[in-house]
């Protein structure tokens, strides 16, 4: 066991720790460790919990809801007094309501209603630094974008409260430790207020109608306003930095793989598979967990009522079992089913916007920065917890035309 | 050709009809459209009811005669 894990001074397989800064840094050795050599590993973290690493597990406790459940959230040694979100924290048949109501605004056809205004987005931000010739791809544009659609596409909120919106999230996701609280307090109440707002106004027939609508509890009853306010909440938790980090591990792709950039700057055919991949390589959520309901065996272990596990999709996602030489970024990869969403009732809601975004961008800086490299010595530095962020990405290029006049 | 789809499995994430868009459709929900009872390939796809059945993320799409 000691020689597969050549890579790093801990032991991952028996004292795990998603948020050591071991992980973090021999992250792609670790988890490529953990798929080959170990199905379920150990964090001995707080009151300690499980790792299921290998896609066929992963996808077995994804689906099976009923022994390993939501509803006490999904992460163990869960800080106290943190409010539910709401319907990822959350077991069917509750849940599914909430899916039921929310999907056809995520479905396939309703995210390509929303490919144009991806589009102007994504140009006004290139505007602002392709005079410029170099950006920080992450600052001035990864982290900015998904916001922009999530709460100006979507939502209908107006531009210019976007700023200080886009902000406080950034504060509460990547922001220093101490500023988090702050910052998730200053956008729920945005949030909050925005609901309210909406409530008095003409129905728009939009997404937020529909959460404005909600679902019956369980009970029959109509669920709280806490919840409503909670469900965009964890929309915002699930779909903006991971997004930004999607956008972030392709353009650092691209701007290191100048013969991957040709390939796909000459025939945009090949772009969907590409973007599958690069979901695959950057999975934005490293694990999830669930509480055990009751004794079951998987992946060789027999956990016990009560005990925590984490779906490590990003070991999923590098399955050797699954997939031809994962370690390889291929982006002619044939791959039909990504392990990054997850699996069972509770997989990512946005998959088919978080795409929709990838190739918009893709296109976009191919077509305004086609040259862009990475900037000589840049050191890029990485954040990993639950889910996995680049910190920057400072990129070069020949400056060009802002698109629009203003 | 025909595809079953299980109820049980099925979560409505879209890939069958995204992929498939000629063999599955959606319900207003963004569920498959047939669950639990057998429904016909049309004539000729039976290639893209094999993609889009490969491509669940659940295993919830079996194809048969």
């Amino acid at each position: 066991m000691t020689a597969t894990q050549p890579h790093s001074t801990r032991d991952h397989f028996h004292d795990f720790d998603l948020d050591s800064q071991e992980f973090n840094e021999d992250f792609v050795e670790v988890i490529d460790d953990l798929v080959q050599h170990c199905p379920v590993a150990r964090s001995n973290v707080g009151d300690g919990y499980y790792v299921v690493n290998r896609q066929e597990d992963v996808r077995t406790v994804g689906q099976s809801w009923e022994t390993f459940s939501s509803a006490e959230g999904f992460q163990p040694n869960r800080p106290e007094g943190m409010a539910f979100m709401y319907p990822e924290e959350s077991d069917p048949p509750y849940h599914n309501r909430w899916r039921s109501a929310l999907n056809g605004y995520f479905s396939p056809r309703a995210v390509r209603s929303y490919e144009g205004s991806v589009r102007e987005h994504a140009n006004d931000l290139i505007d602002q630094f392709i005079e410029r010739g170099q950006c920080d791809f992450v600052a001035d544009f990864a982290a900015t974008l998904p916001g922009r659609v999530f709460f100006s596409s979507y939502m209908g909120v107006p531009i210019e409260d976007l700023p200080p919106l886009i902000k406080a999230i950034d504060d509460a996701l990547f922001g220093p430790l101490e500023g988090r609280a702050q910052g998730w307090g200053t956008a729920l109440g945005y949030i909050n207020a925005y609901l309210e707002r909406r409530l008095k106004e003409e129905p728009r027939g939009d997404f937020v109608d529909a959460v404005l609508k909600g679902v019956e509890l369980d009970s029959g009853e109509p669920c709280p306003w806490e919840h409503k306010v909670s469900v965009v909440t964890d929309l915002l938790a699930g779909g903006l930095g991971t997004t930004t980090y999607l956008l972030a591990g392709m353009a650092y792709h691209l701007a290191t793989h100048p013969e991957d950039r040709a390939r796909l700057a000459a025939d945009p055919a090949l772009h969907d598979k590409a973007i599958e991949e690069f979901v695959r390589v950057y999975a934005p959520v490293v694990a999830l967990g669930r509480i055990v309901r009751q004794d079951v065996e998987v992946g060789g272990h027999t956990f016990r009522k009560g005990d925590w596990v984490m779906l490590n999709y990003a070991a999923a996602c590098r399955d050797p079992r699954v997939y031809d030489n994962p370690k390889e970024v291929d982006i002619d990869r044939d791959l039909p089913v990504n392990a990054a969403f997850g699996f069972g009732p509770h997989r990512c809601i946005g998959s088919h916007l978080a795409r929709l975004e990838g190739k918009v961008v893709m296109r976009e800086l191919l077509r305004r920065m086609p040259d862009f490299s990475l900037e000589p010595g840049a050191e890029i530095t990485y954040t990993t917890g639950l889910t996995r962020a680049m910190n920057n990405l400072p990129l070069m290029f020949r400056p060009g035309r802002r698109d629009s006049a203003s | 050709m025909k595809y079953t789809v299980d109820g049980s499995l099925c979560s409505g994430h879209g890939r069958c009809y995204m992929i498939a868009p000629e063999v599955y459709e959606s319900d207003d929900d963004g569920f498959n459209a047939h669950l639990d009872e057998p429904a016909e390939v049309p004539a000729g796809r039976a290639a893209a009811a094999r993609a889009g059945a490969h491509g669940c993320p659940e295993r919830a799409i079996t194809l048969h005669a």
